[in-house]
């Protein structure tokens, strides 16, 4: 079969456990970078985003509540999963970032070891982030690294996976349930991620995934009350103050866009786990 | 059968036979190491350590620890089935509990490896985490399960030591297939040596120059033969002593849940040395406990160890079924015992209590326990009357592997751990053979951070 023959797919949003279509019945072309059609991919409307959001809030408050080793191993699961659909990742991310296969094969590796290294980190951050006796001026507390809920990622628009994995992982890692923007012109390898969180039994709700345009979906996910972390990676560089600002307006934890995009082949920072979780402390008077 | 360099062969010493505590036949015959193999493993083990595991990217142990999980899930049901044969302990509880904490043990350090900079020790020479220490000797009891094992070993691995492992003389079969499962793994050669061996393997190893570290868990006594030989050397020792378990039962404890915990306990790890056999209960709620812990006993099923009906497996061994057989002769105090069959054949015994045993009270030291340390399915229940009288009896027993609290003050098992000096499961009955542990705190017997 000649490429032109070859029938191009459409692919659905993931919201809710579920490949759903754009409730507007919209899509957009996908090409590679030599502008060969690829897909075509849903453009989410603002009521996808708000379908989105509302799965991973039904989700949240199960999977912030499972067990930090159990979420571990549920990340482990998807890791499997991943390296089950490693030629088809290395497939989607040469033909979106348009590089050699010898070089999409190393993003690939490094974005499976990315993941798994977050999926260590489940049960870890307690340990590390926690603090497990304090005790000063007759008072003993424990503090705790808690999920803070829904969060919401605007995928890097180049690094179409290790980039992505780079800001996902971490939010689940943490406890949190996501709303995954995919980069706008590269979503494909998101959408393989998306196969693989599906295969892997990842619980629905967990990971919710949409595509279209980034500057029109951002400052509603931005504005919304319920998504309590946002990473603006992704965002466009005109809005990146702008987002800032609406973000605040529900006082909610916010990872800033980057100037350039980060080079994502550098190790991660706990810093970042750090800002997707907050602390609680009980104290209780020492007799 | 040794586990060497990453090759499996015959030891230089006499094989010594291994027992199937459900009949008491021979099941296999295990070579053991001599000198000369203790050499070759000590030299392996250094070579992986310097040559490859120690150097290389936390992320890459990590990796090679996750491919040995996948190895063990693969195979959880020989190895459970394995571990039931050789140990005694039940099926349902080999396939329920001992593989899943395995995997557990090796999963949770496996993310360590890449992550040793956050565990609270500092930076490290190079920024990137503490050093490891280089051959660690893993020693165990002679009747342990592999559950005990891997605790030690996954945390030595995942810090960057190669592991000597000698493993439960009366029990090594398991060790040995994860020895395999791990060479499968492509684990480097020499990285993870089993080492099937007695009194003199372990002294061998642990007094070879080429040890960097040696964990032992064992009794106070076998630790004090230890500590003399390694006097004056540079090798780290690390000790985890202890007798049986204790579990108490103060007088807020939920009994109904205390006793299902204790019935659980008999039916794990009875027949391992430093299982919880031992239970001190307040006066004023022992009734009410022997009562339920009757009611629940009387329902277990003894038999095969492979039989996955069966919740209450034989003795792990034939020492300890004759010790802890002598229990149920008359003597001190009140004997009850289950009305459950036992088989013919095989190290079983019923599930039983011994309760009203006196304490003698040597001066000056006061009460101590005296009963002897029993491993099997008899719970020995001494009865005290008051919180304090139960503490002071259990600071004057020689350190134990665990100690069970049920109370409903949360501050309680806090209190007390600091005060007898030992860890403290709150409302639960140590299960020391599932090895509790993990966590930052765990990884620093391995690392260099003195």
């Amino acid at each position: 079969m000649s490429a032109d023959l070859a029938p191009v797919l459409t692919r659905d949003l993931h919201v809710g456990g579920r490949d759903v279509a754009s409730e507007s019945g919209r899509t957009y072309p996908v090409a590679d970078t030599r502008q060969t059609l690829l897909a075509h991919v849903a453009l989410a409307s603002r009521r996808d985003a708000r379908d989105a959001v509302a799965a991973a809030r039904l989700a949240a408050e199960t999977w912030s509540a499972t067990p930090a080793h159990l979420r571990g191993y549920a990340l482990h699961r998807v890791s499997e999963a991943l390296h089950e659909r490693r030629a088809e990742l290395v497939e989607a991310v040469a033909a979106a970032e348009g590089v050699p296969d010898k070089r999409a094969t190393a993003l690939v590796e490094a974005a499976l070891d990315r993941w798994e290294h977050h999926a260590g980190w489940a049960d870890k951050l307690g340990a590390v982030l926690g603090v497990g006796a304090t005790e000063w001026g007759g008072l003993r507390g424990a503090t705790t690294a808690e999920p803070v809920g829904v969060a919401a990622v605007l995928a890097p628009q180049s690094s179409s996976l290790l980039g992505l994995v780079s800001v996902l992982a971490p939010m689940l890692a943490a406890g949190c349930t996501c709303v995954l923007l995919a980069s706008q012109d590269r979503p494909l390898p998101a959408l393989v991620l998306t196969d693989a969180v599906v295969a892997s039994g990842l619980p629905d709700g967990v990971v919710n995934v949409l595509t279209g345009r980034t500057a029109e979906l951002a400052p509603w996910l931005a504005g919304n009350i319920d998504v309590r972390a946002i990473d603006l990676c992704g965002a466009p560089a005109a809005q990146r103050i702008d987002l800032e600002q609406v973000a605040a307006g529900s006082a909610k934890r916010v990872l800033a866009a980057p100037s350039v995009e980060p080079d994502f082949s550098r190790p991660p920072e706990i810093g970042h786990l750090r800002r997707l979780l907050e602390r609680r402390t009980v104290w209780r008077l020492v007799d | 059968m040794l586990h060497v360099d990453g090759t499996t062969g015959t030891g230089g010493a006499a094989p010594t036979p291994v027992h199937d505590p459900s009949t008491g036949a021979v099941l296999a015959e295990v070579a053991t190491a001599d000198a000369q193999d203790v050499e070759t493993a000590v030299r392996a083990a250094r070579r992986a350590h310097d040559r490859a595991w120690g150097r290389v990217p936390g992320v890459q142990r990590g990796q090679a620890l996750l491919r040995l999980a996948r190895g063990v899930r693969d195979r959880a049901e020989d190895l459970a089935a394995l571990e039931s044969l050789d140990t005694g302990i039940p099926l349902r509880q080999t396939r329920e509990r001992d593989v899943p904490a395995v995997l557990a043990h090796l999963v949770h350090h496996a993310g360590w490896a890449d992550k040793l900079v956050h565990a609270g020790y500092g930076p490290g020479p190079d920024g990137t985490g503490p050093r490891a220490l280089g051959v660690v000797a893993v020693l165990v009891p002679d009747t342990s399960s592999l559950v005990l094992a891997v605790r030690t070993v996954a945390a030595a691995l995942a810090a960057g030591n190669a592991v000597v492992l000698v493993p439960a003389a009366a029990s090594p079969l398991s060790a040995l297939a994860l020895a395999r499962v791990a060479e499968e793994a492509e684990l480097p050669p020499g990285v993870l040596t089993v080492l099937p061996g007695g009194p003199e393997v372990r002294a061998a190893l642990a007094g070879h120059p080429g040890t960097s570290s040696v964990t032992m868990v064992g009794s106070a006594a076998e630790a004090a033969v230890l500590q003399r030989q390694l006097a004056g050397r540079a090798t780290l020792l690390t000790l985890e002593l202890g007798g049986p378990a204790t579990t108490l039962v103060l007088a807020d404890a939920d009994i109904a849940r205390a006793a299902d915990g204790l019935a659980a306990s008999i039916t794990a790890h009875h027949q391992l040395a430093g299982a919880g056999s031992r239970v001190v209960v307040h006066a004023d709620r022992a009734d009410a406990l022997i009562a339920e812990l009757r009611t629940r006993l009387a329902g277990l099923r003894v038999g095969d160890a492979l039989d996955p009906a069966t919740e209450v497996g034989p003795l792990a061994t034939a020492e300890l079924w004759a010790a802890t057989g002598e229990l149920l002769n008359p003597g001190a105090g009140a004997l009850w015992r289950s009305p459950a069959p036992v088989p013919g054949e095989g190290w079983f015994l019923p599930p039983a209590l011994r309760t009203g045993v006196v304490e003698s009270a040597p001066a000056p030291a006061g009460p101590v326990l005296t009963a002897p340390a029993p491993a099997g399915p008899v719970l020995t229940v001494h009865v005290v009357d008051s919180q304090d009288a139960a503490a002071a009896l259990l600071r004057a027993q020689p350190s134990g592997l665990g100690l069970g609290v049920w109370t409903a003050d949360p501050d309680l098992p806090t209190a007390l751990a600091r005060w007898l000096r030992r860890d403290v499961l709150h409302d639960g009955c140590p299960l020391p053979a599932l090895g509790h542990g993990g966590g930052p705190a765990s990884l620093e017997g391995y690392l260099d951070v003195r």
